[in-house]
């Protein structure tokens, strides 16, 4: 046992006192190895805070009521609240909060770049620039500090009664973790399987221990199976089970086999021995622990002078390695300039520090080899940035005469990885783009395939372990609507009281999915697509067509209405308020769906679905909201007193949705009508898709704000994050930024206007 | 786990071991391979499945003596004993059908793998013609089993002490001299054979497959370790293959592949007794 936490000797809140933050002081940067000794060793380079530091950074945090940093958070963990736990010594607790939006803490904490998600959006940064809460550090304290003396186990957490529903989950990375914890919490049995030797996926194999410790990744992974799912290992799907096999046995499958195929740059003397790919090189040193080699049975190179192209994460998670096998000389090649390198600041200059070397604006053209067919020397060439390309960033131009040598007996190409074509090539009828990364529907993570959902890497190509994570969560949403609803109690439709609604529903189904809705937002899309054609062709809003025709054929959409029907029959006398103590499920779905011509008050929070097709009157929720709040709803006035979840006003026509604290992403979705009023912050892609309406969202609305917006308008008050308008066609988005940087803009068409610090732009 | 159920020596350096991989044994087609470790700090090795029975879930692995892990293997393992993981069946399965004619020959070791394509290229209807090479008399192994599944066997000898004197490619050479008709050569063994066998059978337009087996670490096409120009294209064995068509393999620059970790493999042999004692210490 550890000792006991005394608050008050961490200078933290006492029991009944009132937390003074110190908002004013700088934030404490963490302990790390110094350079020259950590090259000699794998061990962890950032220490990571001790009890004292950890609540001296907790005191500064605000607790805003209306936080940014939880909209702009891709799983939206609860941050204010686990950061006052820590502040107040309560630091098991502060996990727990953590956990129930996050099932790996530890290692997000760790890997997650928080300087341009939390901490960007951070409100301290308005008053002491670059000091924004150390979010990242104190999640990685909370969680280690659980890890270690907490009481860590799944047994405790709470979980739904089994279901009898059984969800098959193929690969153990970040995604599928994720997916399979919040699935077996949900009450489902999960397995999931994995090809290589241990779990963990590009935890194992890709991230070095001196930045990820392998023991905080399986303990991490021991909380997930604690919680009940089974890992197999050793279980190539495709191959060791076919595809079919799986199909058989699950309800639903979830595909999350990341991006683990290399990409080479073709170019000559590639194949010369001492040229890896990023994949085989980091695979040797961190799975097979190639450095302990010859105790280790896995050899790697040793370098001398060692060449990275690239510079992702993966680029300097490389070179870092090369260093610590001994490199005298270790660079990283890069086409284009500094402001473009897609890595970590944190990691280049941990890299820098180290002794990495950056040699920018400088491609190889070809390896030289000597007489064994061992590289020995790199030719490249230096270039020049020219136009923008469609990633926004300026296209680097070779120069013409400027080739040089670069001597080398190492080689790593970091160029990125795409994902491995076995499982759709086993499984027909899998939708892809470019052969291997799996098309899937962006809100329910559905793929082409019946009951098959996909998400990490294996639908976006390599990203970051976060967005992973938040797509694992995500689809363990989607896939428990699809699995759960035909198990449940829902409306019998021999019972003639519930057949009169289910008659109802389906009728305003049909019209949900016919006309006039489908018909004329088909006609919107088409004339979008027209004018695109002008402007850019754009496969994704090809896709985005074929998207609204197959919404008719979406199998979760009944299925996901069934829910809210159940929960509108419980209630079907319609009183004037619900105290929703007397109801077992707090979070009841569909309250007030369906509402004509009545005033309701939900005394409390309310599930998902919450006044979906209101057609008239007044609902207010005390309290919180789940998601598809006003889905589909006509007219009438939403008010929501707390904050709502995601796709707050799915597909709306018509009607008023207020909320006055945050609401999470997608807000606004394929709305054609309607009002929808964000009295604080909105999180992403808000307004994607939408062809109507007005959205207005009084702070801060963070990334994608109107992504593929076709029409209507979207107006945002405070600040905004990355790529606004993303492949927006129509409509309107006006921001006013508060801030004088200037977003990325990424809009093909509309009309987009910003007006930052007073100046006014577009 | 997977246990060790059965073992034995084949010829000098020779081991034929059936291991219990139910999944593996189930959906193995002739031409797949398998990784296996060791235990836990071992290596990662790619091995060709020579046999297997889905009702008893056993497969048959035939390997060499060779490297540090095989070595380990044949002396520290047996039966009863578990490997700490095997995977598969992984690569293409070789391409099956009714060819007519099919000479499939197998040098050394390569004699195990090509004992199940024999097998699956007969029940297809095609005549099958093996050719067996090996050094010496007393090296010889399986040579029963591969009779059983062709239709007709030659066997050589470097030495001549027992069939025909000479290598693979003697019998090969003197099989197109009779002008027997040949539909399709697959061959499995020794790269050296593989190239001799290659340079031989281009002249004549016949074609011909050789199964590559070079350096791997995931076997799953995570890597790019096993990459191999073929037809001025790379490939990866584990995935793509391990079956290419031997005219288009770029052999020097397989060759030199295969020989990147000759130094550190050699560094390992010497090193390990120590620290092999040391491992065993910690272990305890």
């Amino acid at each position: 046992m550890h000792e006991a936490i005394d608050i008050e000797k961490l200078g933290g809140v006492k029991e009944g006192e009132r937390k003074k933050p110190r908002s004013k002081e700088a934030r404490h940067e963490i302990a790390c190895q110094p350079a020259d000794e950590r090259i000699h060793n794998y061990n962890e380079v950032a220490l990571g805070y001790n009890p004292e530091i950890a609540v001296s950074e907790a005191m500064r945090c605000l607790e805003c009521p209306k936080p940014r940093c939880v909209v702009a958070c891709p799983v939206h963990i609860d941050i204010p609240s686990f950061i006052g736990k820590v502040s107040r010594g309560k630091f098991e607790e502060a996990a727990e909060d953590i956990r129930q939006y996050n099932n790996l803490p530890a290692i997000c904490g760790r890997v997650c770049p928080q300087e341009n998600l939390c901490e960007a959006a951070c409100i301290i940064n308005d008053t002491n620039e670059g000091n924004p809460i150390a979010i990242g550090r104190l999640e990685r304290f909370s969680a280690d500090w659980q890890l270690l003396h907490g009481n860590h186990s799944g047994s405790e957490v709470h979980k739904r009664p089994a279901t009898g529903c059984k969800v098959a989950v193929i690969g153990t990375g970040p995604s599928g973790l994720s997916c399979a914890a919040d699935l077996a919490k949900m009450g489902h049995s999960v397995d999931m399987y994995e090809a290589l030797h241990k779990p963990g996926g590009v935890l194992m194999y890709g991230i070095p221990e001196f930045r990820l410790p392998k023991e905080i990744v399986q303990k991490e992974i021991s909380f997930v199976k604690s919680l009940g799912v089974n890992i197999e290992l050793n279980c190539v799907v495709g191959r060791t089970i076919p595809v079919e096999e799986i199909m058989e046995t699950y309800d639903a499958v979830y595909v999350a086999t990341g991006a683990g195929f290399p990409n080479m740059m073709k170019i000559p003397g590639e194949n010369l021995n001492g040229i890896y790919s990023a994949n085989e090189f980091l695979t040797r040193v961190n799975l097979m622990r190639a450095w302990q080699h010859p105790a280790a049975g896995t050899p790697v190179r040793k370098p001398k002078k060692a060449v990275v192209v690239g510079a992702g994460f993966t680029a300097f998670d490389v070179v870092r390695i090369a260093l610590r096998l001994g490199a005298e000389e270790a660079q990283i090649v890069y086409r284009r300039s500094r402001e473009e390198m897609p890595g970590r600041g944190e990691e280049i200059e941990h890299a820098e520090e180290e002794g990495a070397k950056l040699t920018l604006l400088t491609n190889p053209v070809q390896y030289i080899g000597d007489e064994r067919g061992f590289v020995k020397a790199v030719e490249v060439q230096k270039m020049e940035l020219g136009e923008p390309d469609s990633s926004g960033r300026r296209r680097p131009v070779p120069i013409e005469g400027s080739n040089y040598i670069i001597d080398a007996d190492l080689v790593v190409v970091a160029i990125g990885q795409t994902p491995n074509v076995l499982i759709p090539s086993n499984l027909p009828g899998l939708e892809t783009r470019w052969g291997s990364i799996i098309k899937v529907n962006r809100e329910t993570y559905m793929t082409s395939v019946p009951k098959v959902f996909a998400g990490g890497d294996a639908i976006t190509g390599a990203a970051t372990v976060i967005l992973a994570t938040r797509a694992g969560r995500e689809a363990a949403r989607s896939i428990d609507a699809y699995v759960r609803i035909p198990t449940e109690a829902g409306p019998n439709p021999t019972d003639p009281a519930d057949r009169g609604f289910l008659m109802e529903v389906v009728e305003r189904f049909k019209a949900y999915l016919e006309e006039p809705f489908a018909e004329s937002l088909m006609k919107d899309f088409e004339s979008a697509l027209k004018h695109l054609e002008e402007v850019d062709a754009s496969p994704s809003m090809q896709d985005l067509v074929t998207d609204m025709a197959g919404l008719r054929e979406n199998p979760s959409f009944p299925r996901k209405a069934g829910l809210f029907l159940s929960a509108y029959l419980k209630i079907a006398a319609r009183p004037e308020s619900i105290d929703l103590e007397s109801f077992e499920d707090t979070r009841l779905e569909g309250l007030g769906a369906c509402m004509d011509k009545a005033d309701l008050t939900v005394k409390g929070d309310a599930g998902n679905y919450t006044g979906a097709f209101m057609l008239s009157g007044t609902l207010t929720v005390e309290g919180d909201v789940g998601d598809y709040t006003g889905f589909s709803m006509e007219g009438g006035t939403l008010h929501v007193k707390g904050l709502s979840e995601s796709h707050t006003g799915h597909s709306m026509s018509g009607g008023r949705i207020v909320v006055d604290r945050n609401a999470h992403d997608f807000t606004g979705n394929r709305m054609t009508g309607g009002y929808i009023r964000i009295r604080a912050n909105a999180g992403y892609s808000t307004g994607y898709r939408m062809v109507g309406g007005f959205i207005e969202v009084r702070d801060l609305a963070w990334d994608l704000a109107g992504e593929e917006m076709i029409g209507g308008r979207i107006q945002i008050g405070g600040h905004v994050g990355h790529d606004l308008g993303y492949s927006m066609v129509g409509g309107e988005l006006a921001v006013n930024e508060k801030n004088s940087e200037t977003p990325r803009v990424r809009a093909k068409g509309g009309q987009l206007t910003v007006v930052a610090r007073g100046k006014k732009r577009r | 786990m997977y246990e060790i159920t059965g073992k034995k020596s084949l010829a000098t350096g020779v081991v034929e071991m059936k291991v219990y991989a139910p999944r593996v044994a189930r959906h193995h087609k002739p031409g797949q391979f398998l990784m296996v470790m060791n235990d836990e700090d071992g290596e990662r090795i790619p091995l060709t499945i020579a046999d297997s029975n889905a009702e008893s879930g056993e497969v048959t692995i035939v390997f060499l003596e060779v490297g540090r892990t095989t070595i380990e293997l044949a002396t520290k393992f047996n039966v009863g004993d578990s490997l700490f993981a095997v995977v598969g069946p992984l690569g293409t399965p070789t391409h099956i059908e009714n060819f007519g004619t099919v000479v499939v020959v197998g040098g050394g070791l390569g004699v195990a793998p090509i004992y199940p394509i024999c097998k699956g290229l007969k029940e297809a209807g095609n005549k099958v013609v093996s050719i067996v090479g090996y050094r010496r008399k007393d090296l010889m192994f399986w040579e029963d089993r591969i009779e059983s599944a062709s239709s007709e066997m030659i066997v050589t000898t470097d030495d001549g002490s027992f069939g025909m004197k000479g290598f693979v490619t003697t019998a090969l050479e003197k099989l197109h001299d009779e002008g027997r008709k040949i539909d399709r050569i697959i061959a499995i063994g020794p790269p050296v054979m593989m190239r001799a066998v290659s340079q031989l059978t281009e002249p004549w337009k016949i074609s011909t497959w050789v199964s590559l087996n070079t350096i791997m670490v995931d076997g799953t096409g995570m890597c790019g370790g096993c990459r191999v120009e073929v037809g001025d294209e790379t490939r990866f064995v584990c995935v793509d293959g391990p079956d290419f068509d031997a005219h288009k393999v770029n052999w020097d620059e397989m060759f030199k592949r295969m020989k990147v970790y000759t130094e550190e493999e050699r560094r390992a042999l010497h090193a390990d007794e120590p620290c092999r004692l040391e491992f065993q210490a910690l272990k305890k």
